[in-house]
């Protein structure tokens, strides 16, 4: 262990004196430092709080990837070709102390970096949401950003009445503590979308003891995720089966596409808190990526290490791609209609077929191999305020970081193995 | 001291030569050939903008992998050859350091044009499979397979009977191949329809300025990874320049254009967008839309535009070479 | 009977290329053992195999044929390797770890306490001559500097078993001096020295046996004095003579012998003139670099065996 303490300490030194500590954190910094600069957001408090967390997620998770995934295989390859590798293994130190002492190393890093940058985004935060802004906007922020929530989804029995254009979802709900206000989130679509913007509807909201809890005529615009904040529960409301109805005032058929549309959230937990939970997650999936980094410095040379670790990346990036086509199991787009008529250009040879084929296999070994990484993202939840479980974690560590990491660092190790270090 | 044609010429061929040996570049081409092969396949076809993914796809591919390439082929020479030595060593002959910098410089050069010519021909190719414009010809796609398969076999083979390097040879075989494969599509065409290979030849004219482009920006990039190179051994505080130089040149744009609706048109605005290359001038995509070609004086300015900003790296970098201490 | 520390056994290195056809045929079916407190040189010139032999013989390369143990177990496992000590060909150390980091990191790869290894690395720093340098990174020294930093990582253990590829490569007279003086003061402790180097004097003033390796083939293998030693002949060294009398001297001995014998005035080496010359050069000035010049350097005192005593 001794070892292996001792190549971390070497690592970190290496890091820090090859000037990659302080380029990335100028970088990581800098730009934590001008992003609300360069946000985006519809005009409203709430949007711009959530772009900003959604922006900031992204640039350290991207950040500090491609800074892993640069500094990872010179670590081996690169000390490998200069022969300071050597000048270790030939002391009583096994390549598996060695793997891992760089790792660990790396973790460390990324950690202080990832906590700083951090560190700097929630003070700018705080600055600039805490004061100076509208009491109406505070109560939305306080309501919908600074409160995590816990989502809910409807269960089985969910139906909807076609004849009465009516629906209605039951929902297994925690217990709701007195004053702490609720959170109806949907999302409907409608062809009369283009003709008119809102569309009339009734929500009733019943609580587990069949008593009226909500009720209102709202004009809620489709397509777009609507959020209607529900009053707080003068008691305390015990777990149960929560009811909600809908009914549709309008002429024109209204479609809510999946279950998850009409969800319930209810408060659980503190917004700093979920976002660590969130940078957790981050770390875990970095710490993948250093293994992966030092695992491609094993087997390969300096350069073909770093594309390959680059390509790794692009591969984790286009995870939601590589999953929607293994969800759906077709490459494109069905073929399209003009005028009712199906579209003629697409028809299959056996050739196409064979490429098809070779490449759904493809997509289905790389969706099992990254998936897993796109199942761990926590930018949107962070984003969104919905609490991120400490099971979900807990599940991240080992899907993330024992098993995968566990799988590449053994690749290495075994490879190790079977190399020679003239 | 003259300036001499022939060391010149010694210097860039080593430069071409010590790249191409890098296995790392001859991996990064085939991929890229390979991925523009399969880019029909493997774009989510949508809305009637087929053709325009699968193009936008690969001048994607050649723009971020040909950056990639920038960086690399300048750090694995300049900056190696600073590291270890080699370059006192050329210095102490009768070569000049400017010399030494700009032939290094050009030995990038014919590695992107190599690249870019390998990337053309892949894109010509590509847009014969379907469900593209001309009609599908999957066939196409096995065409540029074939021909990767090709310059990786004699490559092999020539590496097996006379020890030649693996990685030079597939190099130089690859656009060869390509040009070869390109070819024989044509006359194909031409055999069994002349109207097809002429659309065949128009489709590679057509794309042709805007791979040229593209390279321009590349010429930029490249200038910007050698002068780095000559002042920063340190591989990270290279490459984090560049990246640096690469999102700040594409967030350029929209910056430029935000900042115009704010403060009007004023010198601070124009002052903003002469600080530094902005990408977005090298994207031909959307001039390409619907079957158009890229108008040749655009090209033209931006190869203006392009030369002014490598020779202004190109400057800077000389000088600072001229300053460096070679230990 | 002497314990055996190193045996090589019909050992063949062949490097293939990608198709797996023999490219280099380094080493070509060496065999011969180096006991315990034995100096052994390797000599050979450039390519012969010298350096291929000492990396199989710490595991960094594996034989292709033949067997080799060293201190009694495989090459290949790690526990041996906290008794053997190696300098490699090439310095290859972190250019940004400083002297004293860089000696204090191999330290910890040997799981030394803290303490002893402080003093391990001052003593060893005196030893080299570089305590005034401890603080300056390893990139920014001379080639013999960093050789010497080498050097002290090869001791930092107190190994049974040293290794030393080209160990006087890159040094000056004196610390060539010193380095073997060095190897004869670790061999009179017990410890076993396997040197290569193509330095001819070198191995001659230190070794007890030597093997000469020409295109991976052992060519001779032996005691250095009896390699040396020309048995048909003696020299007698006499202070300067009369020439009479010199003359004389010779006649007589021509007479007697029936050989003519030669005379000439020796001739001393460079190396003693060099080093006569740095004993009477003017103090260094203040901020000088390079490392100190110190003609008789100290054996560091726990390679003496005193204090603690050699790692597990």
């Amino acid at each position: 262990m001794k070892a292996t303490f001792a190549v971390v300490g070497l690592t970190v030194r290496a890091l820090i004196r090859s000037r990659w500590v302080v380029v990335t954190a100028i970088f990581l910094l800098g730009f934590t430092l001008i992003l609300p600069w360069m946000l985006r957001d519809d005009g409203t408090a709430v949007g711009r709080a959530r772009v900003w967390i959604q922006y900031q997620f992204h640039l350290m998770l991207l950040g500090l990837s491609v800074a892993t995934l640069g500094a990872g295989p010179g670590l081996v390859a690169g000390e490998r070709e200069r022969r300071h590798l050597q000048q270790i293994l030939v002391k009583p130190v096994p390549f598996v102390a060695v793997w891992l002492g760089k790792w660990l190393a790396l973790c460390l890093i990324n950690g202080v970096l990832l906590l700083g940058s951090f560190g700097l985004f929630f003070f700018m935060m705080v600055r600039s949401f805490g004061s100076g802004r509208l009491p109406s906007d505070q109560t939305e922020l306080r309501n919908r950003v600074w409160t995590v929530r816990r989502l809910t989804r409807p269960v089985a029995g969910t139906r909807w009445v076609e004849g009465e254009g009516m629906g209605v979802w039951r929902l297994e709900m925690p217990t709701v503590s007195a004053g702490k206000p609720l959170l109806l989130r949907a999302r409907f679509f409608s062809p009369a979308v283009v003709s008119r913007w809102t569309i009339p509807g009734e929500w009733e909201i019943r609580d587990p003891e069949g008593r009226m809890y909500y009720y209102e005529r709202l004009e809620l615009r489709p397509g777009v995720v609507q959020e209607i904040s529900l009053p707080a529960p003068s008691d305390t409301i015990a777990a149960g089966v929560w009811e909600v109805r809908y009914r549709n005032l309008d002429r024109d058929t209204i479609l809510f596409d999946e279950e998850k549309s009409v969800t319930l959230w209810s408060e659980a937990g503190c917004f700093a808190t979920n976002l660590l939970r969130g940078l957790a997650l981050i770390w875990f999936r970095l710490l993948l990526l250093a293994a992966a980094g030092l695992t491609m410095g094993t087997l390969f040379s300096t350069p073909v290490a770093i594309f390959m670790s680059t390509f790794l990346l692009l591969l984790i990036l286009l995870s939601g791609q590589i999953g929607w086509v293994v969800r759906t199991g077709q490459l494109v787009e069905p073929p399209h209609t003009h005028g009712g008529e199906p579209c003629t250009e697409h028809h299959s040879t056996p050739l196409r077929e064979a490429v098809e084929r070779g490449l759904k296999g493809m997509y289905r070994f790389l969706d099992r191999a990254v998936g897993a990484v796109r199942d761990f993202d926590p930018v949107e939840q962070a984003a969104e305020s919905s609490r991120i479980e400490v099971q979900n974690l807990l599940r991240g560590f080992f899907q993330l970081v024992v098993l995968r990491g566990g799988i590449l660092g053994l690749l290495a190790v075994l490879a190790a193995t079977h190399l020679e270090w003239g | 001291m003259a300036f001499r044609l022939d060391i010149f010429h010694a210097l860039v061929v080593q430069s071409v030569r010590e790249s191409l040996r890098q296995p790392v570049i001859l991996l990064v081409t085939t991929v890229a050939i390979l991925l523009a092969a399969l880019m029909p396949f493997m774009t989510a076809f949508q809305f009637g903008e087929e053709n325009r993914l699968v193009m936008d796809g690969i001048l994607a591919l050649h723009f971020l992998l040909g950056a990639y390439l920038a960086g690399a082929v300048s750090q694995l020479g300049l900056g190696l050859d600073l590291q270890g030595r080699a370059a006192g060593l050329i210095l102490c002959k009768p070569v000049r350091r400017a010399e030494f910098f700009l032939a290094r410089f050009t030995g990038v050069l014919v590695v992107l044009a190599l690249f870019s010519f390998c990337l053309w021909t892949a894109a010509v190719l590509s847009q014969q499979i379907g469900p593209l414009e001309h009609g599908e010809d999957e066939r196409a796609g096995l065409i540029i397979l074939a021909a990767v398969a090709a310059a990786h076999g004699i490559s092999g083979m020539i590496n097996y009977r006379r020890g030649s390097p693996y990685a030079e040879w597939s190099f130089f075989l690859l656009p060869i191949a390509l040009g070869m494969a390109l070819s024989f599509l044509l006359i194909r065409d031409l055999r069994a329809d002349v109207a097809s290979a002429g659309r065949v030849l128009a489709s590679g004219v057509r794309l042709l300025p805007a791979f040229g482009l593209v390279y321009l920006g590349l010429g930029v990039l490249a200038a910007a990874a050698h002068t780095l190179a000559a002042r920063f051994s340190s591989a990270p505080v290279l490459a984090g320049f560049m990246t640096l130089l690469l999102v700040l040149g594409l967030s350029l744009e929209p910056l430029i254009h935000e900042w115009r609706g704010a403060v009007a048109e004023s010198l601070r605005v124009m002052g903003i967008a002469w600080l530094m290359p902005s990408w977005s001038l090298f994207w031909p995509a959307d001039a390409l839309y619907a079957g158009r070609s890229l108008p040749l004086t655009y090209l033209g300015w931006a190869a203006l535009y392009s030369v002014t900003w490598t020779a202004f790296f190109l400057s800077v970098g000389t000088a600072w070479f001229a300053e460096r201490e070679l230990g | 009977m002497t314990e055996c520390r190193v045996q090589i056994e019909k050992v063949e290195k062949t490097f293939r290329d990608f198709w797996g056809r023999a490219r280099v045929r380094a080493v070509r079916g060496v065999s011969f053992d180096v006991a315990a407190g034995e100096v052994f040189g390797l000599l050979g010139p450039n390519g012969s195999g010298k350096s291929t032999l000492m990396k199989m013989m710490l595991g960094l390369l594996r034989p292709t044929a033949g067997q080799i143990r060293v201190l009694g177990q495989s090459p290949d496992t790690t526990a041996i390797r906290a008794r053997i000590g190696y300098m490699p060909e090439e310095s290859s150390l972190y250019p940004f770890l400083t002297a004293e980091e860089t000696l204090d990191f191999f330290g910890q790869l040997f799981g030394l306490e803290a303490a002893e290894r402080a003093r391990r690395v001052e003593e060893l720093l005196a030893m080299t001559g570089l305590a005034h340098a401890r603080c300056r990174r390893v990139g920014e020294f001379s080639k013999g500097m960093a050789r010497r930093v080498c050097l002290a990582q090869t001791l930092i253990n107190d190994p049974d078993l040293i290794l030393l590829d080209e160990p006087t490569a890159g040094l000056d007279p004196v610390g060539s001096r010193q380095v073997k003086e060095m190897i004869r003061a670790l061999a009179q402790r017990g410890r076993t020295v396997i040197l290569s180097s193509h330095l001819l004097a070198d191995v001659e003033d230190v070794c007890d046996r030597i093997a000469i390796l020409y295109h991976g083939l052992l060519c001779a293998l032996g005691c250095v004095n009896d390699l040396l030693e020309e048995h048909g002949q003696i020299r007698i060294l006499l202070p300067a003579l009369d020439p009479a009398v010199r003359e004389e001297s010779l006649e007589w001995l021509r007479r007697r012998t029936g050989a003519v014998p030669l005379w000439e005035h020796p001739r001393k080496d460079l190396e003693t003139v060099f080093l006569e010359t740095i004993r009477h050069a003017p103090p260094p000035p203040e901020g000088a670099s390079g490392a100190a010049v110190e003609e008789e350097a100290p054996l560091a005192p726990f390679l003496k065996g005193k204090g603690e005593s050699a790692p597990p």
